[in-house]
Order: structure tokens, then C-alpha cells, then sequence
């Protein structure tokens, strides 16, 4: 992956066959480029992604640091507003311990709150495939294990990337 | 080799064309010397309006093939006719002024040169604020071909605003006999021209495309 | 191809409407623009087409942020990429674009009416100016909306927008002008001029939608 003639990446080559996937690498090195590749909203300048089952049919939820919920809605109107358009029937804020702020505008949250309204969003209708790129970024100790706890729980594919791996963690692929 | 037949050529047919323009060729009675700026204000709006119909062309090009070769001949060929609009305009202005005493009139085809003017420059301020070279590329092709649109919308409205004072809306070319041959000289010796600019500076860009780390 | 357009459409107008919205603050600056036009001039009688240019200039000045801004706010925040997993960018540019003409019908139609009154114009030939608003702003905010969409592609802020968005509308702006100034003159809508914005306007619009796919999958 390219941009003019920096080149982020090159000779990336990986099978993600397992449940949970984690790239590492430090800041800078393209991960978030990566992510957004793997999700297909990034063409990569050269190389191929094949899916199985092909792309149209894999429902994908995302989070990134460089995603900033819309600052003027509530937290139920944000994840009402996502919820209808993946065309999902409900889904229970209490789940990311959210109903106690439901009523108040993202703008007004803190950021470990924010993040979690960003992972409850990724992980609206129990998509496919997860990417999520430093999901642990602002959570405080109770956020991190809901978080542990949401992934644990998951039997679909999971792609975290992050700078600061634990060593229990086993990971794919190295920037 | 290719650019020194350029350079010739141009010399070949724009000196003798020069020296008829300025010196030989007769000049109707009541306009005086000033007239003689004719000779140059034709072939540079023309130059002008080759050079951004090529500019148009190349976006549509680059946006088909993908070539970033077409990019750069439509930026430089950009420049180009935003810089011959502008000595066109200028020159225009200074027969207008001393032939009825108004260097602005809101003719047609003055307006429709600013609306050039002012189409290129929104097209090249794009461009240099976009620094990521393909993304470049994309969105001023694209602009080009949007902006493209507007055009004959604009010959439909431009005419309404005032009456036009040049003579070939008024019904004649204005130039008679022999005149036509230093005109002609001057038409092609401008168009060798625009092409040893434009052909110089793509290759200026090739060669820093090249170079650049 | 549409899938989400009125969720999305609802959307965009509560984002755009509320906090320190780009809606309030381009209302805000169409009234004070077209009171402060309209004071000095209290004295003078002004010809219809001066009337007209200030109007529409004024208007086009004025809500510029509301064409662009939805775009880039929602590039600027990433969330562009959410709502792209989720629909097809067709339908988010025509939900922008709709939300986008909704409020400038606004902003025209509060701030037309006012100028109109302030330059003291007959308030017998108003509802034909509202009808012509009505055209105008549809027509504007059709062809506004696609370079609203490539500037946020082109991540280059919104200070250039007005030399940029300008060449696009001019035929649009000038005959809007000519057919306002009509109206005030003589009361009649030179239809030519309508069918002249009309069809540029959806020309630039089609010419949107085939590029916007080819946009989405090159950049």
C-alpha cells in the first residue's frame, strides 16, 4: 500500500482463518491502513483481498481511532440511527452499560465512554467479520473486561490491531 | 532533436509574420497603429482556447486510462491558457480603450474569456491544495469534466447580459486581403508555440516524477 | 441503490440542525448579510436587477457551508466510512443532498422574502420571487452538492470552496439573476432561463451520480 511514493506496507501476505486475529505494530506503521483494506473501504495500490464468501455477502462492523461519533446526538439516537441502517431489530444498550447516559450527546461523554458507544456500534447485530483497530484505547479497568468478555464470547472472526499486545495474546502478523 | 525542429519551425513562421504584422500590412485609415494588436490577440485567444479544450481532453483521458502522463498535460496545458487568457484579456482591454475610449465593455467574448479565467483558476487553486498526487489527479479530472458541462449552458446565457462589439458577431472577419496572410503566419507560429511550452513543461514534471525520492 | 436514503435524510437534518449547526450559523449570516445590504440602500430606488443581484449573490455567499459542510464534517469525523460499510454512497450523497436543499429552501425563503420588503420592492410581485426562489435553490443546492462531496474527497477544507464551487453555478447564478429581475420589472418568469437552470442543474446531477461510484472505488 502506497501513498505517492511513501510506501506504507508492501509484502503483506496473510491467511485470517482464525477466530480472533491480532496485528501489532508500532505507531506509523500502517495498521489502520490495513484495517480499512481488510474492511474494503480502502483499495490497496496492489495485492488482492479474497473473502470467503465474497465481500457482498459478509456484513463487517468496524471501529477505529479516527472515527468520531456524530457530537450532537444522543447515545440511543447514535446507535438507534446505526441499528436501523444495518436493518437490525434491537439491541440492548445495557449490554456496553450504556443506559444510564442513553439521553446524553456524544459530545458530552467522556472519551472512555465515547469509545464504548464506538464498540457497541462495531458490534451492532453480531457482524460477520470484526475489525477493530486499538479497541482498548480510553477504557478504564470495567470497559476493558466488558470488552474481553464481548470478544470471549464471540464464535465469529475477530481482527484486532494494537501497539501494546499482551503476552497471552497470540499474533498474526507483525508490521 | 524534436524540440529544436519545434523552436525552428516556430522561428521560421513567427519572425517574417511578426515583422508583416507590425510593419507591411495595411491598416484601415481611422483605427491607426493600434490595429496592429489584432495580429496578436486572435492567436493568443486561440492558443488559450486550444490549450484548455486539450486540458479538458487530457482529464478525460487520464480519468479512462489511468495514464498520470494525461494529468500532467492537463495541468500545464491549464497554465498555459490561463496565461495566454490573461495577455489576451489584457491586450483586448488596451485596443478597447483606445479605440472607443473603455477598456471594459462586457462583450460576450470578453466575459466568456473571464469565465475561462476564472473556471482554470478554480481548477488550478484545486489542484494546489490537493498534495497527494493521484488523489490530485482524480478530483480536478473530474472537476474538469463537471466544469466541462457548464459551458454551453453559458454560451446560452452569456449573450444575454450585453450586445457583443466584435466584428465576426457583427457579421464580418474584419480582415481583408493580404492581411490574412501575416494573421495566418501568426495563428501557426502561436500554436508551435503553446506546443514547445506545453511539451517542455511535461517534461519538466516526467523528469521530476523520476527524480523525486 | 437508495437503501437507508430517509434514515440517512433524517439523520442529516438533525446533525445539521443542531449545537453549533452549520444550518443556524449560514441563516445567521444570510439575515445579517441581507440587513446590512438592505439599510445603507433604505434611501436609494434601485433597479430590479441590482435588487436581483444582491439577493442571489448574497444567498450563494451565504450558504455555501451548508453544501459543503455536511460532507466534510462527516469525512473529517471518519464516520463516512461506518455509514459506507452499512449503505451505498449513492444514497448518502442524495440524502446529503436532499438535506442540504431543504435548508437552503429555508435560509432563502426567510431571507428573500425580508430583502425583498427592505429594498422596497412592490410586495405584489412576492409569491412569483418565492416561486423563483423555490427553482433557484433547488437548482443551486443540485449542483453545489457534488462539489461539496469532491472537496471533502479532496480533504482540503472549505476557505477555497467559493472559487472552487463558482465557476460550477455561475450559469445558474447569472440566470437566476436575469429571471429574478424580470420578475421584479414586469411580473412575468422568462421560462427559457428556468428550463436553461433546470437542465443544467440535473445534467450536473446524472453527471454526479456515474462519477460518484468510479470516485468511491479510485480514491
Amino acid at each position: 500500500m502506497r501513498f505517492d511514493r511513501n510506501i506504507v506496507f508492501g509484502d503483506v501476505s496473510c491467511d485470517f482463518t482464525q477466530r480472533l486475529s491480532i496485528i501489532c505494530g508500532a505507531n506509523g506503521s500502517g495498521k489502520t491502513t490495513l484495517m480499512k483494506i481488510l474492511s474494503g473501504l480502502v483499495n490497496p495500490t496492489s495485492g488482492k483481498i479474497t473473502y470467503t464468501p465474497g465481500i457482498a455477502n459478509i456484513r463487517i462492523g468496524f471501529d477505529s481511532p479516527y472515527i468520531h461519533l456524530y457530537p450532537d446526538l444522543t447515545v440511543r439516537e447514535i446507535m438507534d440511527f446505526f441499528s436501523r441502517l444495518k436493518r437490525i431489530e434491537k439491541y440492548d444498550l445495557r449490554e456496553w452499560e450504556l443506559h444510564k447516559i442513553r439521553h446524553k450527546k456524544y459530545k458530552n461523554l467522556s472519551s472512555g465512554f465515547k469509545q464504548r458507544v464506538k464498540l457497541a456500534q462495531a458490534f451492532l447485530g453480531n457482524p460477520d467479520l470484526l475489525l477493530l483497530d486499538e479497541p482498548e484505547q480510553h477504557l478504564d479497568e470495567g470497559g476493558k473486561n466488558l470488552l474481553k468478555e464481548k470478544l470471549s464470547q464471540r464464535e465469529k472472526m475477530i481482527i484486532v490491531s494494537t501497539n501494546n499486545p499482551e503476552s497471552e495474546q497470540k499474533i498474526v502478523l507483525w508490521l | 532533436m524534436k524540440r529544436l525542429y519545434l523552436v525552428i519551425a516556430a522561428s521560421v513562421v513567427l519572425l517574417p509574420s511578426i515583422y508583416y504584422s507590425l510593419v507591411i500590412a495595411p491598416i484601415p485609415e481611422n483605427l491607426g497603429d493600434v490595429y496592429r494588436s489584432i495580429f496578436f490577440h486572435i492567436p493568443c485567444a486561440w492558443v488559450a482556447v486550444l490549450a484548455f479544450l486539450i486540458s479538458c481532453i487530457s482529464s478525460a483521458l487520464y480519468l479512462s486510462k489511468r495514464n498520470i502522463v494525461s494529468d500532467f498535460i492537463a495541468s500545464r496545458s491549464a497554465e498555459i491558457g490561463l496565461l495566454f487568457s490573461v495577455i489576451t484579456t489584457i491586450q483586448g482591454s488596451v485596443f478597447a480603450f483606445a479605440t472607443w475610449r473603455s477598456a471594459w465593455n462586457w462583450d460576450p467574448r470578453e466575459t466568456s474569456i473571464v469565465i475561462l479565467i476564472v473556471i482554470y483558476v478554480a481548477y488550478l487553486v484545486l489542484r494546489g491544495l490537493i498534495s497527494e498526487q493521484r488523489r490530485r489527479a482524480i478530483i480536478s479530472s473530474v472537476y474538469s469534466m463537471i466544469v466541462f458541462l457548464t459551458v454551453p449552458f453559458l454560451v446560452f446565457v452569456v449573450p444575454r447580459i450585453t450586445n457583443s462589439l466584435h466584428p465576426e458577431a457583427a457579421g464580418g472577419s474584419g480582415l481583408t486581403g493580404s492581411m490574412w496572410i501575416g494573421f495566418v503566419g501568426m495563428l501557426v507560429g502561436f500554436t508551435l508555440v503553446f506546443i514547445l511550452l506545453l511539451d517542455l513543461a511535461v517534461a519538466i514534471d516526467k523528469r521530476n516524477e523520476v527524480l523525486s525520492p | 441503490m437508495f437503501s437507508g436514503f430517509r434514515l440517512l435524510f433524517a439523520k442529516e437534518i438533525m446533525t445539521l440542525t443542531r449545537g453549533k449547526s452549520i444550518f443556524g450559523v449560514s441563516l445567521g449570516i444570510a439575515f445579517v448579510l441581507s440587513f446590512a445590504v438592505s439599510m445603507p440602500l433604505a434611501e436609494v430606488a434601485l433597479d430590479p436587477t441590482v435588487i436581483a443581484t444582491l439577493i442571489w449573490t448574497i444567498l450563494f455567499f451565504s450558504t455555501i457551508g451548508v453544501h459543503l459542510g455536511s460532507f466534510t464534517v462527516e469525512e473529517n469525523q471518519g464516520t463516512y466510512d461506518l455509514l459506507k460499510l452499512a449503505t451505498s454512497p449513492t444514497a448518502i450523497f442524495m440524502s446529503k443532498v436532499a438535506a442540504n436543499t431543504i435548508l437552503m429552501l429555508v435560509i432563502g425563503l426567510v431571507c428573500i422574502p425580508l430583502m425583498v420588503l427592505w429594498l422596497g420592492v412592490d410586495v405584489v410581485v412576492l409569491p412569483t420571487v418565492l416561486l423563483v426562489s423555490i427553482i433557484g435553490c433547488l437548482c443551486l443546492s443540485l449542483s453545489e452538492g457534488f462539489i461539496g462531496y469532491l472537496l471533502s474527497k479532496a480533504r482540503v477544507g472549505e476557505v477555497a470552496a467559493p472559487i472552487i464551487l463558482l465557476p460550477v453555478v455561475l450559469p445558474i447564478l447569472v440566470s437566476l439573476i436575469i429571471i429574478t429581475s424580470s420578475v421584479l420589472e414586469k411580473g412575468t418568469i422568462s421560462i427559457n432561463l428556468v428550463v436553461v437552470i433546470v437542465s443544467l442543474s440535473l445534467a450536473i446531477l446524472v453527471a454526479s451520480l456515474l462519477f460518484l461510484p468510479m470516485l468511491e472505488e479510485w480514491l
